[in-house]
């Protein structure tokens, strides 16, 4: 209400972020996980004596320099800059809880940045120690700097004790913190493992590349032996609501959820089958193909990340739509349009339906709906008179548990009900 | 029709923020003059190298598009740092501006990734590019300079709330940009015109480490191309500057030209170092050892770019003060966590110093 909103037809703020955030996911889990493949590599190489394998972490070194520290850390950058775009409440208490916690955060951002430059050009000056020893700077650096995240991430579905204390480490050590560490620690490690079949797949020496890749394939394992066990923690330690969510109240959250599980099962079996069984056989194209369903499960998991927390943007303080919780009794009795700075429209009357009804629309439902696009209203409205409308509005948090209560005054919601069955004509016009 | 600051209060005092938002800052535009000015000084030496088949310049060219990706990263990284300390003190007037612009906002991370591909294309591939090398070069160079007009656009438009409730019953799309604005030309240029002149000084400090590592002819000839570089640049200040100054609201001008003698003091100590840097640049084409006057000519670009991130500060809170003072915030210090954040930055200084100390010296062996 404090901001204005911008306007994205179709795709909406929403999907702009998914869109964002899950690219960023998959490039910056390999970050850290493909630091822990260089080291460990480089030092099997070492310990067995053969360039060749020293010579493959090399390369492998400038594609994971090429993608972190170009494609990563931009597009981390870019999740900033697009949920201050389309959520800037939500990112500015973000901000403001953690300044310290994304200011202790970057410290070790800046530390991996350097030490991956250092590990890259220090390929051909450094001695062996010093190189293993920036290289484990590297994959440390980048390890605190996931968990430091994970607070703040995690902290949005469950921020435990600070709605009472307002304390930041109450926030910070949330009850799905450590699960969720866990659980991304395990991805980073099944992603380097992942990425690092695609540089194997690309070795000359037939020799050399099964046993590449047979290696690389091996860095899946522990991922998905442990990530069920991640997963049932991770799950028991989220909201009610979110659990009877990813149990099906909502189908396409059950949807999602088995769909990555699915996807992930057939990573492991393409990727051991393929890769640790019949080396020879695994091409680059079966390499992309599973790096393709890798960035499918990031998709999916993050997807469900998101989902589960609906109808709030941090569980519990703020709704969706950017209104805080204790904000939300002033603004029924109020009105949305009254309360927000940005208003084309001052007050809904009977005399402005349509108009107040879209300005309505546009504040409590545009972070989450399209008019026509992403998760549309015009379908859902579809052949329903408006008194149904207007009624169901009274109820919507009732009806559908991931939406919050209607937040405005009784005026605002007839004028909302005019416009969504106005809809409706508007097709039929067409 | 300013939004509420966040209800959240500070997590430290204004004191302790505001000096971390300007010293990054200070960080994060030097890095970034030294990058964009410095892809600009590859191409255009790769292709004067071309023309005139003096092998220098392509020397140069390849030395320097080398370290472009090491300086990009920087200038991210050193980004990362000021974009938070923004957003804790001025938040409710950045995320407005931004979302007034949300397109073209949006657009610098793509472009920026662009450009930073170029760059590395440039450097890691140069040989097999060919001349191509060049157009790439100039290409990310001109990504970069965009984004460069895009941060002043969105600055500038942070700085004036009074106008912002008109710009969004037009441009709720948020396809936008600050046009309109009187100043943001000259405030474009001034920025643009110190890239290629902290790039300049970045080459001495260059000359200087290839001392002991090329002939004579090469490191004094790089030398002075940097003292060139700064020299013609920030004559071009000399007007843009000035320009900048007068079209700034008066009430706030006039604090800079007498109203407030340690404004006053603050401005012209900053160009008069910048005057002196120009004649110490100026001993540097002269003399037969370029790299005393050269360095002290680099020195001078540091303390100027400090003293005008703080004068750009000054203005800002200038621009805000009918509207908006940080000072009015509620302040609630998490004492333990600013304690660890400076331990960890000391910590984490001592080991990028150590991994550079590492590779310098492996360097300085081969």
């Amino acid at each position: 209400m404090n901001y204005p909103i911008w306007e994205l037809p179709f795709i909406g703020g929403g999907l702009l972020i998914a869109a964002v955030a899950v690219v960023h996911v998959f490039v910056s889990h390999f970050a850290v996980g493909g630091g822990l493949f260089l080291v460990l590599t480089e030092t099997k190489g070492y310990r067995e004596g053969d360039q060749r394998i020293v010579d493959y972490v090399r390369f492998h070194t400038r594609f994971l320099i090429l993608i972190t520290l170009v494609f990563g850390a931009l597009t981390g950058v870019g999740i900033w800059f697009t949920i201050g775009l389309v959520q800037p409440a939500g990112t500015s208490t973000l901000i403001h809880t953690f300044v310290w916690a994304w200011a202790i955060e970057w410290v070790f951002f800046a530390v991996e940045i350097a030490a991956a430059f250092i590990y890259f050009y220090g390929w051909d000056r450094l001695d062996r120690r010093t190189h293993l020893t920036v290289g484990w700077i590297y994959f440390g650096a980048a390890w605190m700097s996931l968990f430091v995240i994970t607070g703040i991430l995690s902290f949005m579905l469950t921020p435990g004790d600070w709605i009472e204390t307002g304390e930041i480490r109450d926030g910070f050590f949330n009850p799905t913190f450590l699960p969720s560490v866990f659980l991304r620690t395990c991805v980073a490690i099944a992603l380097a493992g992942l990425y690092a079949l695609v540089t194997a797949s690309l070795l000359k020496e037939e020799d050399l590349r099964a046993n590449m890749i047979r290696y690389s394939a091996r860095w899946l394992v522990p991922a998905f032996l442990l990530m069920p066990i991640g997963g049932i923690w991770y799950f028991l330690e989220v909201p009610e609501l979110a659990r009877d969510l990813i149990m099906g109240a909502t189908p396409l959250v059950l949807f999602f959820t088995v769909l990555s599980i699915a996807l992930s099962g057939l990573i492991f079996a393409f990727a051991f089958l393929g890769g640790h069984v019949q080396p020879a056989r695994f091409s680059l194209i079966s390499a992309l193909v599973i790096l393709g369903m890798g960035l499918a499960v990031t998709g999916t998991s993050e997807w469900v990340r998101e989902a589960v927390r609906k109808p709030y943007i941090i569980y519990d303080y703020m709704y969706s739509n950017s209104i805080l919780v204790e904000d939300s009794a002033r603004i029924k009795r109020e009105g949305v349009l009254a309360s927000s700075k940005w208003a084309a429209v001052e007050t809904a009357t009977a005399g402005n339906r349509q108009e107040a009804g879209e300005e309505v629309f546009k504040l409590l439902c545009s972070a989450c709906h399209t008019k026509d696009g992403y998760n549309a209203v015009r379908p859902l409205v579809q052949d329903w008179p408006e008194d149904f409308i207007h009624e169901q509005l009274g109820q919507l948090d009732v009806l559908k548990p991931i939406m919050p209560p209607f937040l405005g005054n009784e005026e605002e919601r007839a004028a909302l009900a005019a416009w969504l069955a106005s809809l409706d004509g508007e097709r039929q016009e067409q | 029709m300013i939004p509420d600051p966040d209800p959240i209060a500070l997590p430290a005092p204004v004191e302790l923020l505001m000096p971390l938002l300007v010293l990054t800052f200070t960080l994060h535009i030097l890095a970034m003059n030294v990058t964009l000015g410095g892809t600009v000084i590859a191409a255009v030496s790769d292709l004067v190298g071309r023309r005139n088949g003096n092998g220098h310049y392509r020397q140069l060219a390849r030395h320097l598009i080398a370290m472009m990706p090491i300086t990009l990263a920087a200038t991210i990284t050193l980004g990362v740092a000021p974009l938070l300390f923004i957003q804790t003190l001025y938040g409710q007037l950045f995320y407005t501006s931004s979302i007034l612009m949300a397109w073209p906002w949006f657009a610098v991370v793509p472009l920026v990734i662009v450009a930073y591909y170029g760059i590395y294309l440039y450097a890691l591939q140069g040989e097999r590019l060919g001349e191509a090398r060049i157009w790439v070069g100039a290409g990310s160079a001109l990504l970069l300079i965009v984004v460069a007009f895009l941060y002043v656009n969105n600055l500038t438009l942070m700085l004036t709330p009074d106008r912002w409730s008109d710009i969004y019953a037009d441009h709720s799309n948020g396809i936008f940009l600050n046009g309109a604005e009187g100043t943001l030309v000259p405030r474009f240029l001034h920025f643009l015109l110190a890239a290629p002149a902290v790039a300049g000084a970045f080459l001495i400090a260059y000359a200087a480490f290839m001392r002991n590592k090329t002939e004579e002819g090469y490191w004094t000839w790089a030398a002075r191309q940097g003292a060139l570089w700064f020299i013609g640049p920030t004559l071009l200040q000399l007007a843009v500057g000035p320009i900048f100054l007068v079209v700034l609201p008066t009430e706030i001008r006039d604090q800079f030209i007498g109203d407030n003698a340690g404004r006053t003091y603050l401005l012209f100590a900053g160009v008069g170092i910048s005057i002196v840097g120009l004649a110490a640049m100026a001993a540097a084409l002269r003399l037969r050892n370029p790299l005393w006057p050269g360095l002290a000519g680099a020195l001078s670009v540091v303390a100027t770019v400090s003293l005008m991130s703080v004068v750009r500060h000054v203005v800002r809170e200038e621009y805000l003060k009918p509207e908006f003072t940080t000072s009015a915030l509620e302040v609630d210090s998490q004492t333990v966590l600013i304690v660890l954040f400076f331990v960890l930055l000391v910590a984490g200084v001592g080991i990028i110093g150590y991994m550079l100390r590492a590779v310098l010296q492996a360097a300085r062996q081969t």
